[in-house]
């Protein structure tokens, strides 16, 4: 357990994709994928952005045969290793959350300082809990209506009491 | 009539024709907590936007219905016993007249044209009329790019009179604006037939004011109004209009039917642009100024609820570019009147000396993060939450006038060739024409040119059309391409496009068609038909390359400030080169 993640209050989202834009720009920077890692889902009833649950029992890091996706408890999330990723897709396809995708790029192959031609790379696009960033997660801080929280344990327990409450007053 | 923070205090909100997640989040952000604090909120349009997932009511209305739904909400207000009488009796005139209008529109009459249950129907006009302490009606493009835009306006101030829902704090109507600043435009008197302050130029008294604080012969001011961007088009084709100063706008992309536009902007004498970007508009331009951008720039925004709030500067301008107050003063002087102002608190306390209105609001007030919310009349007010208070209005007699209109139906309807309603609308992300948004990468790997065409499944699926394909969209005005984005929020029969985008561009489809009175365009009904491509591969390298050729033919037109002034100068004076 300890593992958290980002949660969206559909009854708050105004599908403004802030949070989109906010995580595309905090990644996009030189070897990061610019790429929103959370996607705004919108159904007749419902509007909310979907993220990486960062599962404790992960079928993504499962799937993966190289090890590209691995737990990593320091931070409490799924954590990538992008040079270990051969671009299979086997986590996009076992995710049950659609939350995971793989992106291809093109860098420049070299023999020493040769520039001998160019290869495809490819790299798991997901949420990492912005652990780099000073202030957590950019998407939480840029929403307009505060509909997002980082679940923590302490999190699902206050939440777990609130039912436990209203489920004796029932 | 109310403030926009006071949104939250209603205990009702009544959303007719305004989308506020798309076009204004920070007042979406208030309705999510008036619901929060308990408010009830009715939602009426034709789509399943996304404050109605956050309704206790919606009310999925049909395209072009406004003044039919309306005058059927009055007349179950009345009927059904929830008018207040003491409100209409105390300060308002023309009930009886109104009510002859109105004792038509049950809501069983109007059904077929409104799409609403009599059921329905009598529920709102419940949940608006005893709503407590207050209720507001938050109203937007829906109703202004209508054939009946003014009519329309009309009719929901009868509403919140007859209903009591006026002239008590957090109450009444709450028109917001389509673009930013539109309300400090117009509060300037950037109006064919105001000054500033809302003073109009066919009031010779008025006229004597501004002649004596601007030392003109008040014969030098014009005694009658001006003409509207819209009338633009017509006027520049009989040949009354030789020469349009455009600024800030590009009306081939904004206005509608945009091959009309460009059309009668070749047929000018003189154009004239005051732009930060050049756009399809600026590419037919004789003269170019090159004005300064909202970060380059400091002065005072006027919000939609009447509230000035000052703004800075981030960076000083760069190059040729000058603030728009500095060129119309040295146009000004150029032309004979010599005008100068050292900075913009100058010309705004010059405003406030001239607009009664306005006096009170200082850019002492207004520092930080200090506003002004107009009517405020003297250094020491405090500034105007909401408009008409205790029920007294802005008549000679202190009482509203009620007033009703039929319905009539939108210009063009939709038929067999073009069976699709057409309307206009906003998505988030890119802003207004998107010269400024454009080349924003974040905006712009979120979302990109073709742009995209909104439509209900049912209607995709009658075309084999699949979400995200390329579609053709038609009009008797034109034909473009736009991606397919198929939503069950979006109701059948009808197909939504953004201004914003260039090459699915809506306004080459559009009607223009304007109303009497304001001359706005009904931007939000014309009629079309669709398809899909059938070879989606051709479609995709098709729309790709339309983008790039446009991008490519704006940056030559541009290329010409490449050119250092001082080279271009020095060049020019060299015989045997040309400078074009």
């Amino acid at each position: 357990m300890g593992n958290k993640f980002v949660v969206a209050d559909p009854a708050r989202c105004i599908g403004c994709k802030t949070c989109m834009a906010a995580c595309l720009m905090k990644h996009d920077v030189a070897g990061d994928v610019a790429d929103a890692r959370l996607r705004v889902t919108q159904t007749y009833d419902v509007s909310a952005p979907v993220a990486c649950h960062h599962c404790v029992d992960a079928p993504c890091a499962a799937a993966c045969p190289t090890g590209a996706l691995y737990e990593d408890p320091t931070h409490g999330r799924v954590a990538v290793r992008e040079e270990s990723c051969i671009g299979c897709r086997s986590c996009v396809m076992a995710c049950p959350f659609g939350a995971v995708h793989v992106d291809v790029r093109s860098e420049a192959v070299r023999m020493g300082n040769l520039f001998v031609g160019t290869r495809s790379k490819a790299m798991v696009v997901k949420c990492d809990l912005c652990v780099d960033r000073e202030g957590g997660p950019a998407c939480i801080e840029a929403c307009p209506t505060k509909g997002l929280t980082l679940m923590d344990d302490a999190g699902l327990e206050r939440l777990a009491a609130a039912r436990r409450e209203s489920a004796v007053q029932a | 009539m109310c403030s926009i923070p006071g949104m939250e205090n209603a205990g009702c909100v009544f959303l007719f024709g305004y989308n506020p997640s798309a076009s204004h989040p920070i007042v979406a952000r208030r309705i999510v907590r008036a619901k929060e604090k308990g408010a009830k909120i009715i939602v009426a349009d034709p789509r399943h936007i996304e404050t109605a997932r956050i309704a206790d009511l919606y009310l999925p209305i049909k395209n072009g219905c406004n003044i039919a739904f309306l005058n059927a909400l009055a007349n179950c207000i009345v009927n059904d016993g929830y008018a207040d009488k003491d409100f209409i009796e105390a300060h308002t005139n023309g009930y009886e007249q109104w009510w002859e209008t109105i004792k038509k529109y049950t809501p069983e009459s109007v059904q077929d044209i409104t799409g609403i249950s009599p059921a329905d129907m009598h529920r709102a006009a419940e949940m608006y009329a005893t709503a407590e302490p207050s209720a507001i009606i938050g109203y937007g493009m829906g109703v202004c790019q209508q054939r009946q835009n003014l009519k329309t306006v009309h009719t929901l101030a009868a509403v919140a009179c007859v209903a009591g829902q006026i002239g008590k704090p957090n109450s009444g109507l709450a028109p917001v604006r389509g673009q930013n600043n539109v309300q400090g435009s117009c509060d300037m008197g950037c109006l064919p037939n105001m000054f500033p302050g809302y003073q109009k130029v066919t009031d010779p008294a008025m006229r004597e004011k501004f002649a004596k604080a601007w030392g003109v012969p008040v014969e030098k001011l014009s005694d009658h109004e001006g003409y509207k961007l819209t009338d633009m088009v017509h006027l520049a084709n009989e040949g009354t209009l030789h020469c349009f100063y455009n600024y800030g706008e590009d009306p081939v992309q904004t206005e509608p039917d945009s091959q009309g536009t460009i059309e009668a902007l070749k047929k000018l004498d003189l154009f004239i642009c005051e732009d930060i970007f050049m756009t399809q508009t600026t590419m037919y331009a004789d003269v170019i100024l090159p004005g300064t951008s909202w970060g380059e720039h400091e002065g005072v925004f006027t919000a939609s609820d009447r509230t000035f709030q000052h703004f800075n500067a981030a960076v000083p301008p760069k190059g040729e570019c000058r603030h728009d107050w500095q060129i119309i003063s040295d146009l000004s002087t150029r032309m004979g009147y010599p005008m100068h102002y050292d900075n913009t608190k100058q010309i705004w306390d010059e405003m406030r000396q001239l607009c009664p209105n306005f006096y009170g609001a200082t850019y002492e007030k207004m520092e930080g993060t200090g506003h002004c919310e107009w009517p405020i009349p003297t250094l020491e007010h405090q500034g105007t939450a909401d408009l008409f208070p205790g029920g007294h209005f802005n008549k000679p007699d202190g009482r509203a006038v009620l007033i009703a209109h039929d319905w009539e139906h939108p210009t063009e309807m939709p038929d067999e060739e073009y069976p699709l309603v057409l309307c206009t609308v906003r998505e988030v992300g890119h802003y207004s024409c998107r010269s400024m948004t454009g080349n924003c990468k974040a905006l712009s790997l979120l979302a990109d040119e073709p742009g995209y065409v909104h439509m209900n499944p049912a209607d995709a699926r009658a075309r084999g059309i699949r979400d995200g394909e390329i579609v053709r969209i038609w009009s008797r005005r034109g034909s473009v391409y736009s991606r397919a984005d198929v939503s069950d929020r979006i109701n059948k029969g009808a197909v939504y496009m953004t201004y914003q985008w260039w090459i699915g561009r809506c306004n080459s489809l559009t009607l223009h068609a304007v109303d009497d009175v304001s001359h706005t365009p009904e931007d939000k009904f014309s009629a079309c038909q669709m398809e899909r491509v059938a070879d989606q591969q051709w479609a995709e390298r098709h729309v790709a390359q339309e983008y790039a050729d446009l991008k490519a033919r704006l940056a030559k037109e541009a290329s010409a400030q490449d050119v250092e002034p001082a080279v271009a100068f020095s060049a020019s004076q060299e015989p045997d080169r040309i400078l074009v």
